[in-house]
């Protein structure tokens, strides 16, 4: 069943087209690698999907919804949530109040005046499960902005965790992390892949050919091949486009 | 960490019954004229404790915060110029309570306006349109020539607080001016009145007491909502909009409501501003004062409470100091900024917090 849907989406900056008639298609509970060169228009893409940037033309679908007009923050509440490829943190914050804040924000609204948030049992306890699950327990109370590269990027994926997504996009998660933490990175999205649909964007081709059960490729903003991971790997297109000798 | 804490609370403690006493201590010492300058300073901290809640927890520069003091001074003085010199029945009266609710209205619906266009904007942008709404402001009350323009205003007697007068339930009775209806005239009630000795602000000691307690009051509340869930995303907006946009909140009705409830304080201090000088006048909102309120929050420290009020009160000490030893003293009073902003990050607050962290 097709979660995430895009008919022809199109964006174009002045005379360049970045994302090119995009028809994209997410299969629920699976894991859809998002490769190509750099300046392929990736990160665009997903920017579009998230709701930072409008497309052109063309439409998104989210469960059958179509949200091409929808906020931001509203399709977070609908369930489709990103992270950043350059961690995108609270630096004044705690680890813990970076992702208990990512918990409040989720827990309905905000205009509770009174009673102090950071004594909520609730958004505490949850926040403090997803540290756990990222490893980051023993950071907690550190600030954001002391974490190490790596760490930051856990925290981010956190965070993003903490909106209980239904279809999470990761921006070039891996990057800049150390291979133990690769490691434990990928075998937390193998775990996540059993309540969530997810759009991994990775340079790092061991992680997405450990995970992507299917694989789209984009080339100058238009995909050339989309589906399953093994076919895609053996498509000559890709293979040529990989080896740098498109024309 | 956790004595440290405690000592900033001991600490504040101590600088508020600093404050709440010294005017006594100076009476006691035969020098009655600090009371005049510690009610200014206690008005002028409420006023910069408004302003924080919007430059240091929520992160909005706002340059035209000094509307709100005028709007909500002129709320008493205009009303209470009618009731002197007659007009505007609808408008007149002495009571302070109408001067509140007047001053509170007014201060919430410009703010409401003026802060859904603002913050469509950031940055440099905010600032300037915060700054051109109250030049909006001042321009009118200097075009208000029946109430002096830009002579200002004498008021001619604070702001009346009588509480209910328990026999008569009339409108008057209850503070609010009457509504002169025929329907309202009631026969007469033939009780003793058994009202209650009346709180009067015209009285310098009880004038100070009342703007210490709203003070406290103020820093209060401002201190709950910076707790607060609401207070955890406007900090969160602060520091990256961006991300709490792809977290599911859209900050702007949040800031927006933020933006109302400092107007509303900024125009308590107003409505205190009035009443401490007898007077009002447009040059109560000329961008320069926006500018010294920036100036206290930023020099007390916008980490902490009690910033605006260290802020406010070296403002009010050194400008009572200085500028008896020099006409030009707001040269080194720029000059000390300067020193605050690019040596003590934090303002004084942070660089006290840094000493005892050491």
């Amino acid at each position: 069943m097709s979660v995430l849907k895009t008919d022809k989406l199109t964006k174009r900056f002045g005379g360049v087209v970045a994302t090119d008639a995009v028809s994209l298609s997410l299969q629920d509970k699976r894991v859809h690698g998002l490769i190509g060169p750099n300046g392929a228009g990736k990160t665009t893409l997903i920017a579009q999907l998230a709701g930072q940037l409008k497309p052109d033309a063309g439409k998104i679908l989210l469960n059958s919804r179509n949200i091409t007009r929808l906020s931001e923050p509203a399709r977070v509440r609908a369930g489709l949530t990103r992270t950043f490829q350059i961690s995108s943190l609270f630096n004044d914050f705690s680890v813990q109040e970076n992702v208990a804040f990512a918990v409040q924000a989720n827990a309905g609204h905000s205009f509770r005046f009174w009673s102090n948030v950071s004594r909520n049992n609730d958004i505490n306890d949850r926040a403090h499960e997803l540290l756990e699950l990222l490893g980051l327990s023993n950071k907690a109370g550190a600030n954001a902005s002391a974490l190490s590269h790596g760490e930051q990027r856990q925290l981010e994926i956190a965070m993003a965790l903490a909106t209980k997504p239904s279809v999470l996009m990761l921006d070039e998660p891996m990057a800049g992390m150390g291979a133990e933490e690769s490691l434990r990175l990928i075998q937390l999205l193998q775990e996540l892949k059993h309540d969530t649909t997810l759009l991994l964007v990775e340079h790092d081709m061991d992680a997405v050919f450990a995970l992507a059960d299917d694989l789209s490729v984009l080339v100058n903003g238009a995909l050339i091949a989309s589906g399953n991971a093994a076919d895609v790997r053996q498509d000559p297109d890709v293979i040529a486009a990989y080896l740098g000798t498109t024309t | 960490m956790k004595g440290v804490s405690t000592i900033h609370r001991m600490g504040g403690g101590l600088l508020l019954l600093v404050i709440l006493l010294t005017p006594f201590i100076m009476l006691w010492l035969g020098k009655p004229f600090w009371l005049d300058i510690f009610t200014r300073l206690v008005i002028l901290a409420i006023a910069a404790s408004s302003l924080s809640l919007l430059l240091s927890v929520a992160g909005l520069a706002s340059f035209g915060h000094a509307a709100y003091i005028g709007l909500g001074a002129y709320a008493v003085g205009i009303p209470v110029y009618y009731e002197t010199y007659g007009g505007a029945p609808w408008l007149a009266s002495y009571s302070g309570w109408w001067h509140l609710l007047l001053g509170v209205s007014v201060c919430a619906l410009f703010a409401l306006v003026t802060g859904a266009i603002s913050l469509r904007t950031k940055g440099v942008h905010f600032i300037m349109i915060t700054m051109a709404f109250s030049q909006m402001i001042l321009y009118l009350l200097v075009g208000l020539e029946e109430f002096g323009g830009d002579d200002g205003l004498s008021v001619d007697l604070r702001s009346d607080f009588s509480l209910p007068d328990l026999s008569l339930p009339s409108a008057e009775s209850f503070g609010f001016p009457s509504l002169n209806l025929p329907s309202l005239n009631l026969p007469p009630v033939n009780l003793p009145p058994v009202s209650l000795p009346p709180v009067s602000l015209e009285e310098p000691w009880v004038f100070y007491l009342v703007c210490f307690a709203l003070l406290l009051l103020v820093l209060f509340i401002v201190s709950k909502v910076k707790h607060s869930h609401f207070g955890r995303v406007l900090q969160a907006a602060r520091q990256n909009e961006q991300r709490v946009r792809a977290l599911g909140i859209n900050p702007y009705r949040y800031r927006l409501l933020v933006f109302v409830v400092a107007g509303v304080f900024a125009g308590l201090s107003g409505f205190l501003f009035a009443n401490y000088a007898y007077f009002v006048s447009p040059s109560m909102v000329e961008w320069t004062r926006s500018g010294e309120l920036m100036f206290m929050v930023i020099l007390g420290g916008v980490s902490s409470l009690l910033g605006p009020v260290v802020g406010a009160s070296v403002f009010v000490l050194l400008e009572h100091f200085l500028s008896r030893l020099t006409v030009f003293w707001h040269l080194p009073f720029g000059l000390l900024l300067l020193m605050v902003v690019l040596f003590g990050r934090g303002g004084i607050i942070g660089m006290l917090k840094r000493d005892s962290q050491q």
